[in-house]
Protein backbone atom coordinates (compact mmCIF):
# COMPACT_ATOMS: atom_id res chain seq x y z
CA UNK A 1 0.00 0.00 0.00
CA UNK A 2 1.63 3.74 -0.51
CA UNK A 3 0.87 6.13 1.67
CA UNK A 4 -2.09 8.45 1.40
CA UNK A 5 -1.88 12.12 2.44
CA UNK A 6 -5.36 13.76 2.06
CA UNK A 7 -5.19 17.32 3.47
CA UNK A 8 -8.79 18.08 1.62
CA UNK A 9 -12.22 17.60 2.78
CA UNK A 10 -14.97 16.94 -0.18
CA UNK A 11 -16.98 20.21 0.45
CA UNK A 12 -19.75 21.43 -2.20
CA UNK A 13 -18.35 19.11 -5.16
CA UNK A 14 -15.06 19.73 -4.31
CA UNK A 15 -11.84 18.92 -2.79
CA UNK A 16 -11.36 21.74 -0.12
CA UNK A 17 -7.86 22.30 2.08
CA UNK A 18 -9.00 22.03 5.53
CA UNK A 19 -8.80 25.43 7.76
CA UNK A 20 -6.60 24.16 10.77
CA UNK A 21 -3.25 21.99 11.67
CA UNK A 22 -4.82 19.19 12.82
CA UNK A 23 -3.53 15.77 11.44
CA UNK A 24 -4.36 12.20 12.20
CA UNK A 25 -2.29 9.35 11.20
CA UNK A 26 -3.93 6.21 9.33
CA UNK A 27 -2.28 3.01 10.97
CA UNK A 28 -2.57 -0.69 9.11
CA UNK A 29 -3.24 -2.77 12.47
CA UNK A 30 -1.98 -5.79 10.88
CA UNK A 31 1.66 -4.37 11.15
CA UNK A 32 1.14 -1.16 13.43
CA UNK A 33 2.21 0.90 9.76
CA UNK A 34 1.29 3.89 8.39
CA UNK A 35 -0.98 3.94 5.51
CA UNK A 36 -1.70 7.71 5.61
CA UNK A 37 -2.31 11.33 7.02
CA UNK A 38 -5.65 13.20 6.92
CA UNK A 39 -6.75 16.06 8.30
CA UNK A 40 -9.23 16.34 11.49
CA UNK A 41 -12.17 18.50 11.00
CA UNK A 42 -13.09 21.74 13.18
CA UNK A 43 -15.82 23.58 13.10
CA UNK A 44 -14.88 25.85 10.43
CA UNK A 45 -14.31 22.88 8.00
CA UNK A 46 -18.10 21.43 9.71
CA UNK A 47 -19.60 24.85 9.29
CA UNK A 48 -18.21 24.82 5.35
CA UNK A 49 -20.02 21.65 4.37
CA UNK A 50 -23.41 22.74 6.28
CA UNK A 51 -23.22 25.80 3.96
CA UNK A 52 -22.87 23.43 0.68
CA UNK A 53 -25.26 20.96 2.07
CA UNK A 54 -27.88 23.78 3.08
CA UNK A 55 -27.47 25.91 -0.20
CA UNK A 56 -27.91 22.06 -2.66
CA UNK A 57 -30.67 21.43 -0.26
CA UNK A 58 -33.54 23.00 -2.54
CA UNK A 59 -32.43 21.81 -6.03
CA UNK A 60 -31.73 18.06 -4.84
CA UNK A 61 -35.25 17.79 -2.68
CA UNK A 62 -37.29 19.23 -6.08
CA UNK A 63 -35.10 16.53 -8.15
CA UNK A 64 -37.05 13.61 -9.12
CA UNK A 65 -37.48 10.60 -7.10
CA UNK A 66 -36.15 8.73 -9.68
CA UNK A 67 -33.15 10.98 -11.19
CA UNK A 68 -32.34 10.75 -7.41
CA UNK A 69 -32.37 7.00 -7.56
CA UNK A 70 -30.47 6.69 -10.07
CA UNK A 71 -27.85 8.45 -8.75
CA UNK A 72 -27.41 6.39 -5.72
CA UNK A 73 -27.52 3.08 -8.68
CA UNK A 74 -24.58 4.78 -10.43
CA UNK A 75 -22.77 4.98 -6.73
CA UNK A 76 -23.64 1.34 -6.25
CA UNK A 77 -22.21 0.34 -10.06
CA UNK A 78 -18.96 2.30 -9.68
CA UNK A 79 -18.43 0.79 -5.88
CA UNK A 80 -18.74 -2.46 -7.80
CA UNK A 81 -16.23 -1.57 -10.41
CA UNK A 82 -14.08 -0.56 -7.69
CA UNK A 83 -14.24 -3.46 -5.49
CA UNK A 84 -10.72 -4.47 -6.38
CA UNK A 85 -9.06 -1.29 -4.97
CA UNK A 86 -11.92 -0.86 -2.03
CA UNK A 87 -11.54 -4.38 -0.30
CA UNK A 88 -8.26 -4.33 0.06
CA UNK A 89 -7.91 -1.00 1.02
CA UNK A 90 -10.40 -1.89 4.43
CA UNK A 91 -8.64 -4.88 5.19
CA UNK A 92 -4.95 -2.17 5.30
CA UNK A 93 -7.25 0.43 7.08
CA UNK A 94 -9.19 -1.96 9.67
CA UNK A 95 -7.96 -5.51 9.50
CA UNK A 96 -11.31 -7.11 8.32
CA UNK A 97 -10.07 -10.41 6.36
CA UNK A 98 -9.94 -10.00 2.74
CA UNK A 99 -12.94 -11.98 2.40
CA UNK A 100 -15.40 -10.62 4.63
CA UNK A 101 -14.28 -7.21 3.42
CA UNK A 102 -14.92 -7.92 -0.35
CA UNK A 103 -18.04 -9.87 0.62
CA UNK A 104 -19.73 -7.98 3.28
CA UNK A 105 -17.76 -4.50 4.11
CA UNK A 106 -17.90 -3.51 0.15
CA UNK A 107 -20.16 -5.74 -0.74
CA UNK A 108 -23.35 -3.84 1.70
CA UNK A 109 -21.87 -0.66 0.47
CA UNK A 110 -22.84 -1.66 -2.98
CA UNK A 111 -26.13 -3.22 -1.63
CA UNK A 112 -26.96 0.09 0.43
CA UNK A 113 -27.11 1.92 -2.77
CA UNK A 114 -27.82 -0.68 -5.49
CA UNK A 115 -31.43 -1.24 -3.20
CA UNK A 116 -32.67 2.44 -3.11
CA UNK A 117 -34.75 1.53 -6.02
CA UNK A 118 -36.13 -0.89 -4.60
CA UNK A 119 -36.32 0.55 -1.54
CA UNK A 120 -38.38 3.75 -2.15
CA UNK A 121 -41.28 1.54 -3.70
CA UNK A 122 -41.89 0.46 -0.35
CA UNK A 123 -42.17 4.15 0.63
CA UNK A 124 -45.20 5.76 0.79
CA UNK A 125 -44.41 10.04 -0.28
CA UNK A 126 -48.04 10.87 -0.40
CA UNK A 127 -51.00 9.14 0.53
CA UNK A 128 -54.59 10.43 2.27
CA UNK A 129 -56.51 10.11 5.28
CA UNK A 130 -59.65 11.49 5.18
CA UNK A 131 -59.58 15.00 3.83
CA UNK A 132 -55.99 15.31 4.38
CA UNK A 133 -53.19 15.38 1.83
CA UNK A 134 -50.32 13.33 4.03
CA UNK A 135 -47.30 14.71 1.73
CA UNK A 136 -44.11 13.42 3.53
CA UNK A 137 -41.57 15.74 2.55
CA UNK A 138 -37.40 15.44 3.07
CA UNK A 139 -36.36 16.39 6.55
CA UNK A 140 -33.35 19.22 5.50
CA UNK A 141 -29.60 18.74 5.95
CA UNK A 142 -28.61 15.62 7.66
CA UNK A 143 -25.44 15.05 9.88
CA UNK A 144 -23.86 12.15 9.99
CA UNK A 145 -21.68 10.44 12.10
CA UNK A 146 -20.23 7.11 11.37
CA UNK A 147 -17.77 4.81 13.19
CA UNK A 148 -14.60 2.42 11.86
CA UNK A 149 -15.97 -1.19 11.92
CA UNK A 150 -17.97 -0.70 8.86
CA UNK A 151 -16.00 2.41 7.32
CA UNK A 152 -17.77 2.26 4.30
CA UNK A 153 -21.37 0.63 4.59
CA UNK A 154 -22.03 2.66 7.55
CA UNK A 155 -21.81 5.59 5.33
CA UNK A 156 -23.55 4.42 2.19
CA UNK A 157 -26.83 3.23 4.51
CA UNK A 158 -26.63 6.64 5.72
CA UNK A 159 -26.07 8.58 2.82
CA UNK A 160 -28.31 6.29 0.29
CA UNK A 161 -31.00 6.80 2.68
CA UNK A 162 -30.68 10.48 2.56
CA UNK A 163 -30.16 10.49 -1.17
CA UNK A 164 -33.37 8.92 -1.77
CA UNK A 165 -35.23 10.83 0.75
CA UNK A 166 -34.21 14.42 -1.08
CA UNK A 167 -31.77 14.99 1.69
CA UNK A 168 -28.38 16.99 1.64
CA UNK A 169 -25.40 15.45 3.61
CA UNK A 170 -22.73 16.05 5.78
CA UNK A 171 -20.72 12.93 6.96
CA UNK A 172 -18.53 12.68 9.68
CA UNK A 173 -16.33 9.41 9.19
CA UNK A 174 -14.39 7.88 11.63
CA UNK A 175 -10.74 9.31 11.86
CA UNK A 176 -9.42 5.86 12.67
CA UNK A 177 -11.06 4.91 9.01
CA UNK A 178 -10.85 7.94 6.67
CA UNK A 179 -9.61 6.23 3.74
CA UNK A 180 -12.36 4.29 2.69
CA UNK A 181 -14.89 7.50 3.21
CA UNK A 182 -12.92 9.66 1.02
CA UNK A 183 -12.38 6.48 -1.76
CA UNK A 184 -16.89 6.69 -1.81
CA UNK A 185 -16.63 11.16 -2.09
CA UNK A 186 -14.32 10.17 -5.26
CA UNK A 187 -17.14 7.69 -6.34
CA UNK A 188 -19.73 10.31 -5.66
CA UNK A 189 -17.88 12.85 -7.42
CA UNK A 190 -16.54 10.39 -10.44
CA UNK A 191 -20.85 9.34 -11.20
CA UNK A 192 -21.64 13.40 -11.07
CA UNK A 193 -23.92 13.76 -7.80
CA UNK A 194 -24.75 17.52 -7.80
CA UNK A 195 -22.29 19.38 -5.91
CA UNK A 196 -22.98 19.86 -1.98
CA UNK A 197 -25.67 16.44 -1.73
CA UNK A 198 -22.92 14.83 -0.16
CA UNK A 199 -20.00 16.45 1.64
CA UNK A 200 -17.42 14.30 3.40
CA UNK A 201 -15.16 15.16 6.11
CA UNK A 202 -13.29 13.29 9.04
CA UNK A 203 -11.97 14.21 12.41
CA UNK A 204 -12.14 13.71 15.80
CA UNK A 205 -15.96 12.89 17.58
CA UNK A 206 -15.28 15.52 20.04
CA UNK A 207 -14.37 18.53 17.88
CA UNK A 208 -16.33 17.52 14.22
CA UNK A 209 -18.74 15.17 15.75
CA UNK A 210 -19.76 17.51 18.32
CA UNK A 211 -19.79 20.59 16.00
CA UNK A 212 -22.21 18.41 13.85
CA UNK A 213 -24.59 17.94 16.44
CA UNK A 214 -24.51 21.46 17.72
CA UNK A 215 -25.01 22.84 14.23
CA UNK A 216 -28.07 25.05 14.31
CA UNK A 217 -28.80 24.59 10.25
CA UNK A 218 -28.39 20.58 10.49
CA UNK A 219 -31.93 19.31 10.95
CA UNK A 220 -31.32 15.56 11.89
CA UNK A 221 -28.38 13.59 13.33
CA UNK A 222 -27.82 10.57 12.47
CA UNK A 223 -25.44 8.73 14.48
CA UNK A 224 -23.97 4.81 14.87
CA UNK A 225 -21.38 4.29 17.96
CA UNK A 226 -20.85 3.91 21.15
CA UNK A 227 -23.97 4.48 23.81
CA UNK A 228 -21.34 7.18 25.49
CA UNK A 229 -21.35 9.08 22.55
CA UNK A 230 -24.66 9.14 21.47
CA UNK A 231 -25.52 10.38 24.93
CA UNK A 232 -23.33 13.38 24.14
CA UNK A 233 -24.72 13.31 20.84
CA UNK A 234 -28.17 13.85 21.81
CA UNK A 235 -27.23 16.13 24.89
CA UNK A 236 -25.23 18.81 22.32
CA UNK A 237 -28.36 18.58 19.46
CA UNK A 238 -30.79 19.12 22.33
CA UNK A 239 -30.75 22.94 22.49
CA UNK A 240 -31.12 23.25 18.78
CA UNK A 241 -34.23 20.91 18.83
CA UNK A 242 -32.87 18.75 15.79
CA UNK A 243 -34.05 15.07 15.34
CA UNK A 244 -31.58 12.44 16.52
CA UNK A 245 -31.32 8.56 15.28
CA UNK A 246 -29.07 6.64 17.17
CA UNK A 247 -27.54 3.16 16.34
CA UNK A 248 -25.41 2.13 19.64
CA UNK A 249 -24.08 -1.06 20.94
CA UNK A 250 -25.10 -3.92 22.12
CA UNK A 251 -24.55 -7.40 23.89
CA UNK A 252 -26.87 -9.68 22.27
CA UNK A 253 -27.69 -12.97 23.32
CA UNK A 254 -28.28 -16.05 21.19
CA UNK A 255 -30.23 -18.92 22.62
CA UNK A 256 -29.30 -22.47 21.84
CA UNK A 257 -32.99 -24.26 22.80
CA UNK A 258 -32.45 -27.52 24.14
CA UNK A 259 -33.67 -29.92 21.01
CA UNK A 260 -31.37 -28.05 18.55
CA UNK A 261 -28.85 -29.50 16.42
CA UNK A 262 -25.86 -27.80 18.80
CA UNK A 263 -23.43 -28.43 16.29
CA UNK A 264 -25.12 -26.25 14.27
CA UNK A 265 -25.83 -23.97 16.69
CA UNK A 266 -22.46 -23.29 17.75
CA UNK A 267 -20.89 -23.24 15.26
CA UNK A 268 -23.23 -20.45 13.03
CA UNK A 269 -23.25 -18.71 16.89
CA UNK A 270 -19.41 -18.65 17.09
CA UNK A 271 -19.24 -17.02 13.62
CA UNK A 272 -22.36 -14.47 14.43
CA UNK A 273 -20.34 -13.81 18.21
CA UNK A 274 -16.99 -13.18 16.20
CA UNK A 275 -18.18 -11.18 12.69
CA UNK A 276 -15.41 -8.43 11.49
CA UNK A 277 -13.36 -9.58 14.78
CA UNK A 278 -16.59 -9.27 17.03
CA UNK A 279 -16.53 -5.25 16.35
CA UNK A 280 -19.86 -5.24 15.19
CA UNK A 281 -22.64 -4.14 17.22
CA UNK A 282 -24.96 -7.03 16.29
CA UNK A 283 -22.24 -9.80 17.41
CA UNK A 284 -24.37 -12.19 19.19
CA UNK A 285 -22.28 -11.95 22.64
CA UNK A 286 -23.65 -14.27 24.79
CA UNK A 287 -24.62 -17.55 24.08
CA UNK A 288 -27.71 -19.11 26.25
CA UNK A 289 -27.85 -22.41 26.81
CA UNK A 290 -29.40 -25.22 28.84
CA UNK A 291 -27.52 -25.53 31.85
CA UNK A 292 -27.53 -29.84 31.54
CA UNK A 293 -26.13 -29.00 27.86
CA UNK A 294 -23.07 -26.86 29.17
CA UNK A 295 -20.39 -28.81 29.45
CA UNK A 296 -21.15 -30.22 25.50
CA UNK A 297 -21.65 -27.19 24.25
CA UNK A 298 -18.19 -26.29 25.94
CA UNK A 299 -16.41 -28.85 24.09
CA UNK A 300 -18.17 -27.87 20.81
CA UNK A 301 -17.06 -23.94 21.17
CA UNK A 302 -13.29 -25.33 22.09
CA UNK A 303 -13.47 -26.84 18.76
CA UNK A 304 -14.67 -24.44 16.66
CA UNK A 305 -12.98 -21.61 18.15
CA UNK A 306 -9.64 -23.41 17.74
CA UNK A 307 -10.22 -24.26 13.96
CA UNK A 308 -10.24 -20.37 13.14
CA UNK A 309 -7.70 -19.53 11.68
CA UNK A 310 -5.90 -15.51 13.28
CA UNK A 311 -3.97 -13.71 11.31
CA UNK A 312 -2.81 -11.79 8.03
CA UNK A 313 -6.09 -10.39 7.11
CA UNK A 314 -4.98 -10.24 3.45
CA UNK A 315 -4.65 -14.06 3.44
CA UNK A 316 -7.80 -15.73 2.28
CA UNK A 317 -8.10 -18.04 5.18
CA UNK A 318 -7.83 -15.63 7.22
CA UNK A 319 -11.24 -16.03 9.49
CA UNK A 320 -10.26 -13.69 12.56
CA UNK A 321 -7.62 -10.20 11.28
CA UNK A 322 -6.44 -7.42 14.12
CA UNK A 323 -8.74 -5.02 16.04
CA UNK A 324 -9.05 -2.08 14.30
CA UNK A 325 -6.51 -0.11 15.90
CA UNK A 326 -4.00 -1.35 19.15
CA UNK A 327 -6.28 0.98 21.03
CA UNK A 328 -9.02 -1.24 20.39
CA UNK A 329 -6.94 -4.44 21.27
CA UNK A 330 -5.92 -2.94 24.62
CA UNK A 331 -9.39 -2.42 25.45
CA UNK A 332 -10.42 -5.74 24.34
CA UNK A 333 -7.21 -7.66 26.07
CA UNK A 334 -8.30 -5.35 29.44
CA UNK A 335 -11.93 -6.90 29.41
CA UNK A 336 -10.36 -10.37 28.81
CA UNK A 337 -8.10 -9.74 32.19
CA UNK A 338 -11.75 -8.08 33.63
CA UNK A 339 -13.52 -11.15 33.10
CA UNK A 340 -10.45 -13.28 34.37
CA UNK A 341 -10.21 -11.04 37.81
CA UNK A 342 -13.93 -11.55 38.19
CA UNK A 343 -13.38 -15.00 38.49
CA UNK A 344 -14.84 -16.49 34.91
CA UNK A 345 -13.52 -19.55 33.78
CA UNK A 346 -11.87 -19.94 30.41
CA UNK A 347 -12.78 -22.25 28.31
CA UNK A 348 -10.45 -21.13 25.30
CA UNK A 349 -8.32 -17.87 24.57
CA UNK A 350 -7.09 -15.68 26.50
CA UNK A 351 -5.23 -12.07 27.71
CA UNK A 352 -2.14 -13.05 25.65
CA UNK A 353 -1.22 -12.20 21.84
CA UNK A 354 -1.73 -15.32 19.62
CA UNK A 355 1.73 -17.00 19.05
CA UNK A 356 3.38 -15.41 16.61
CA UNK A 357 1.25 -11.89 15.91
CA UNK A 358 2.54 -9.89 19.08
CA UNK A 359 3.81 -6.96 16.53
CA UNK A 360 0.10 -6.07 15.52
CA UNK A 361 -3.14 -5.56 17.23
CA UNK A 362 -4.30 -8.87 17.11
CA UNK A 363 -6.75 -10.66 19.81
CA UNK A 364 -6.98 -14.15 20.76
CA UNK A 365 -10.28 -15.40 20.17
CA UNK A 366 -11.67 -15.85 23.67
CA UNK A 367 -14.44 -17.66 25.45
CA UNK A 368 -15.63 -17.56 29.04
CA UNK A 369 -17.66 -19.73 31.32
CA UNK A 370 -19.12 -19.80 34.60
CA UNK A 371 -19.89 -16.29 34.16
CA UNK A 372 -22.58 -14.10 36.44
CA UNK A 373 -25.05 -11.62 35.49
CA UNK A 374 -22.84 -8.92 37.15
CA UNK A 375 -19.59 -9.53 35.76
CA UNK A 376 -18.98 -6.30 33.63
CA UNK A 377 -17.98 -8.97 30.40
CA UNK A 378 -21.84 -9.84 30.56
CA UNK A 379 -22.98 -6.48 31.14
CA UNK A 380 -20.84 -4.56 28.78
CA UNK A 381 -20.29 -3.95 25.36
CA UNK A 382 -16.62 -5.41 24.45
CA UNK A 383 -16.36 -5.31 21.02
CA UNK A 384 -14.04 -7.90 20.34
CA UNK A 385 -13.63 -11.74 20.13
CA UNK A 386 -14.90 -12.28 23.02
CA UNK A 387 -17.90 -14.72 23.82
CA UNK A 388 -19.62 -15.74 27.22
CA UNK A 389 -21.68 -18.73 27.76
CA UNK A 390 -24.34 -18.49 30.53
CA UNK A 391 -26.96 -20.82 31.14
CA UNK A 392 -30.88 -20.83 31.42
CA UNK A 393 -33.36 -23.37 32.48
CA UNK A 394 -36.40 -23.41 30.48
CA UNK A 395 -37.45 -21.81 27.68
CA UNK A 396 -39.05 -18.56 30.23
CA UNK A 397 -35.94 -18.40 31.81
CA UNK A 398 -34.32 -18.12 28.51
CA UNK A 399 -36.06 -15.21 27.72
CA UNK A 400 -35.24 -13.84 30.87
CA UNK A 401 -31.99 -14.20 30.69
CA UNK A 402 -31.54 -12.82 27.15
CA UNK A 403 -33.42 -9.77 28.38
CA UNK A 404 -31.25 -9.13 31.42
CA UNK A 405 -29.35 -6.44 29.63
CA UNK A 406 -29.35 -2.70 29.33
CA UNK A 407 -28.67 -2.86 25.55
CA UNK A 408 -31.64 -4.65 23.01
CA UNK A 409 -29.72 -4.25 19.21
CA UNK A 410 -29.96 -8.33 18.42
CA UNK A 411 -30.43 -11.22 19.46
CA UNK A 412 -30.51 -14.96 18.24
CA UNK A 413 -32.46 -18.22 18.58
CA UNK A 414 -31.72 -21.59 17.43
CA UNK A 415 -34.01 -24.62 17.40
CA UNK A 416 -35.21 -27.77 15.81
CA UNK A 417 -38.42 -26.15 15.49
CA UNK A 418 -38.19 -23.23 13.64
CA UNK A 419 -41.80 -22.28 15.24
CA UNK A 420 -40.98 -22.79 18.62
CA UNK A 421 -38.00 -20.62 18.04
CA UNK A 422 -39.85 -18.19 16.30
CA UNK A 423 -42.39 -17.98 19.65
CA UNK A 424 -39.21 -17.18 21.66
CA UNK A 425 -37.75 -14.64 19.57
CA UNK A 426 -41.09 -12.37 20.01
CA UNK A 427 -40.18 -12.40 23.36
CA UNK A 428 -36.97 -10.65 23.28
CA UNK A 429 -36.39 -7.17 23.39
CA UNK A 430 -33.95 -6.23 20.57
CA UNK A 431 -34.12 -4.50 17.30
CA UNK A 432 -33.29 -7.75 15.22
CA UNK A 433 -33.66 -11.32 15.62
CA UNK A 434 -32.00 -14.21 14.12
CA UNK A 435 -33.67 -17.85 13.53
CA UNK A 436 -31.90 -20.66 13.26
CA UNK A 437 -29.33 -18.56 11.28
CA UNK A 438 -31.90 -16.34 9.29
CA UNK A 439 -29.84 -14.65 6.77
CA UNK A 440 -29.12 -11.04 7.31
CA UNK A 441 -31.85 -8.48 5.16
CA UNK A 442 -30.53 -5.63 4.18
CA UNK A 443 -33.85 -4.01 3.71
CA UNK A 444 -35.77 -4.65 7.31
CA UNK A 445 -35.43 -2.35 9.90
CA UNK A 446 -32.11 -2.57 11.21
CA UNK A 447 -32.03 -0.72 15.09
CA UNK A 448 -32.55 -0.96 18.88
CA UNK A 449 -34.21 -0.43 22.17
CA UNK A 450 -33.12 0.39 25.70
CA UNK A 451 -29.24 1.53 25.45
CA UNK A 452 -28.91 0.53 21.95
CA UNK A 453 -30.21 3.54 20.97
CA UNK A 454 -33.61 4.78 18.83
CA UNK A 455 -34.39 5.30 15.10
CA UNK A 456 -34.13 3.07 12.39
CA UNK A 457 -31.88 2.17 9.67
CA UNK A 458 -31.72 0.36 6.16
CA UNK A 459 -34.74 -0.36 3.28
CA UNK A 460 -37.72 1.97 3.38
CA UNK A 461 -37.42 2.48 7.22
CA UNK A 462 -34.13 4.41 6.47
CA UNK A 463 -35.45 6.10 4.26
CA UNK A 464 -38.31 6.80 6.02
CA UNK A 465 -36.44 8.09 9.02
CA UNK A 466 -35.59 11.29 7.17
CA UNK A 467 -38.78 12.03 5.79
CA UNK A 468 -41.42 14.84 7.64
CA UNK A 469 -45.02 14.93 7.44
CA UNK A 470 -47.21 17.66 5.89
CA UNK A 471 -50.61 17.11 6.65
CA UNK A 472 -52.70 19.26 3.90
CA UNK A 473 -56.64 19.57 5.05
CA UNK A 474 -58.99 20.14 1.91
CA UNK B 1 -18.18 -30.83 -13.21
CA UNK B 2 -19.57 -29.62 -10.33
CA UNK B 3 -18.48 -30.47 -6.69
CA UNK B 4 -20.49 -32.01 -4.14
CA UNK B 5 -20.62 -28.49 -2.34
CA UNK B 6 -21.69 -27.01 -5.77
CA UNK B 7 -23.97 -29.71 -6.27
CA UNK B 8 -25.73 -29.55 -2.72
CA UNK B 9 -26.02 -25.66 -3.70
CA UNK B 10 -27.48 -26.38 -6.98
CA UNK B 11 -30.02 -28.54 -5.45
CA UNK B 12 -30.64 -25.71 -2.74
CA UNK B 13 -31.17 -23.30 -5.31
CA UNK B 14 -33.53 -24.88 -7.18
CA UNK B 15 -35.36 -26.27 -4.25
CA UNK B 16 -35.31 -21.91 -4.03
CA UNK B 17 -36.76 -20.62 -6.99
CA UNK B 18 -39.32 -23.75 -7.56
CA UNK B 19 -40.22 -25.09 -4.17
CA UNK B 20 -43.19 -27.12 -5.36
CA UNK B 21 -40.80 -29.10 -7.11
CA UNK B 22 -38.19 -31.04 -5.39
CA UNK B 23 -38.01 -34.21 -6.42
CA UNK B 24 -35.17 -36.25 -7.04
CA UNK B 25 -35.40 -36.71 -10.58
CA UNK B 26 -35.89 -32.83 -10.92
CA UNK B 27 -32.80 -32.26 -9.14
CA UNK B 28 -30.71 -35.26 -11.23
CA UNK B 29 -32.09 -33.60 -14.38
CA UNK B 30 -31.27 -29.85 -13.38
CA UNK B 31 -27.47 -31.41 -12.20
CA UNK B 32 -27.50 -33.02 -15.59
CA UNK B 33 -28.27 -29.85 -17.46
CA UNK B 34 -25.84 -27.96 -16.03
CA UNK B 35 -23.16 -30.18 -16.59
CA UNK B 36 -23.53 -30.62 -20.09
CA UNK B 37 -23.49 -27.14 -20.57
CA UNK B 38 -20.04 -25.57 -22.53
CA UNK B 39 -17.26 -25.94 -19.99
CA UNK B 40 -16.47 -22.16 -19.84
CA UNK B 41 -20.71 -21.82 -18.64
CA UNK B 42 -20.15 -24.41 -16.35
CA UNK B 43 -17.41 -22.66 -15.09
CA UNK B 44 -19.22 -19.79 -14.29
CA UNK B 45 -22.13 -21.57 -12.59
CA UNK B 46 -19.93 -23.23 -9.98
CA UNK B 47 -18.68 -20.17 -9.69
CA UNK B 48 -21.83 -18.58 -8.37
CA UNK B 49 -23.05 -21.61 -6.58
CA UNK B 50 -19.49 -21.14 -4.75
CA UNK B 51 -20.21 -17.68 -3.92
CA UNK B 52 -23.57 -18.59 -2.50
CA UNK B 53 -21.89 -21.36 0.15
CA UNK B 54 -20.02 -18.59 1.25
CA UNK B 55 -23.34 -17.05 2.62
CA UNK B 56 -24.67 -20.42 4.05
CA UNK B 57 -26.92 -20.83 1.13
CA UNK B 58 -27.16 -24.71 1.41
CA UNK B 59 -27.59 -24.90 5.11
CA UNK B 60 -30.57 -21.95 5.12
CA UNK B 61 -34.27 -21.62 4.92
CA UNK B 62 -36.14 -21.06 1.33
CA UNK B 63 -37.24 -17.71 2.99
CA UNK B 64 -33.16 -17.04 3.56
CA UNK B 65 -31.86 -18.40 0.67
CA UNK B 66 -34.78 -16.56 -1.44
CA UNK B 67 -33.14 -12.94 0.71
CA UNK B 68 -29.43 -14.22 0.15
CA UNK B 69 -30.30 -14.26 -3.63
CA UNK B 70 -31.80 -10.80 -3.62
CA UNK B 71 -28.91 -9.80 -1.64
CA UNK B 72 -26.12 -10.58 -3.68
CA UNK B 73 -27.94 -9.74 -6.60
CA UNK B 74 -27.59 -6.28 -5.24
CA UNK B 75 -23.71 -6.29 -4.41
CA UNK B 76 -23.29 -7.80 -8.05
CA UNK B 77 -24.47 -7.39 -11.40
CA UNK B 78 -22.63 -10.38 -13.14
CA UNK B 79 -24.44 -12.63 -9.95
CA UNK B 80 -27.20 -10.80 -11.51
CA UNK B 81 -27.17 -11.64 -14.54
CA UNK B 82 -26.09 -15.03 -13.65
CA UNK B 83 -28.73 -16.09 -11.18
CA UNK B 84 -31.62 -15.23 -14.13
CA UNK B 85 -29.43 -17.56 -16.94
CA UNK B 86 -29.49 -20.39 -14.17
CA UNK B 87 -33.03 -19.84 -12.90
CA UNK B 88 -33.93 -20.12 -16.72
CA UNK B 89 -32.20 -22.90 -16.80
CA UNK B 90 -33.68 -24.78 -14.18
CA UNK B 91 -37.24 -23.83 -15.63
CA UNK B 92 -36.70 -24.64 -18.82
CA UNK B 93 -35.50 -27.89 -17.48
CA UNK B 94 -38.37 -28.71 -15.09
CA UNK B 95 -40.60 -27.64 -17.35
CA UNK B 96 -42.08 -24.22 -15.48
CA UNK B 97 -42.04 -21.24 -17.64
CA UNK B 98 -41.00 -18.95 -14.53
CA UNK B 99 -39.58 -19.34 -11.42
CA UNK B 100 -42.32 -19.17 -8.03
CA UNK B 101 -41.42 -15.73 -7.12
CA UNK B 102 -42.34 -14.26 -10.49
CA UNK B 103 -45.82 -16.21 -10.16
CA UNK B 104 -48.78 -15.25 -8.77
CA UNK B 105 -50.19 -17.71 -5.64
CA UNK B 106 -52.78 -19.58 -7.67
CA UNK B 107 -50.27 -20.74 -10.02
CA UNK B 108 -47.74 -21.52 -7.36
CA UNK B 109 -50.22 -23.73 -6.05
CA UNK B 110 -51.44 -25.56 -9.43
Amino acid sequence: MTTTVQHEFFIGGAWVPAHGADRIQVVDPASGTPLGEVAGADAADVDDAVVAARAAFPAWAATPLEERVGYCTAIALELERRLDQLAPLITHEMGSPIGFATAVQVGLGIIDMASIEDSVQQVSFEHEIGNSLVVRQPIGVVGAITPWNYPLHQITAKVGAAMAAGCTVVVKASEVTPLAAFELARVIEHVGVPAGVVNILTGYGPVAGEAISRHPDIDIVSFTGSARAGRQIAAAAAPTLKRVALELGGKSPYIILDDADLQAAVVNGIGKAYINGGQTCTALTRMLVPGSLLPEVEELVQGVVDSLAVGDPLDPATAIGPMASAAQRDRVVDYINVGLAEGARLVVGGPQAPPGLERGAFVRPTVFSDVNRDMRIVREEIFGPVLVLQTYDDDADAVRVANDSAYGLAGGVFSSSEERATAVARELRTGQVEVNGGAFNPQAPFGGFKHSGYGRELGPYGIEEFLGSVAIQR
Amino acid sequence: MLNDTQRAALTAYTETVLPEAPEATDQAAVRQAVESLPEDQQSGIGELLAALDVFGFTGSSVRSRAQILRTVSWASSAAKTGFVSLTELVCRTVGQDKPAQQRQPEEVAR
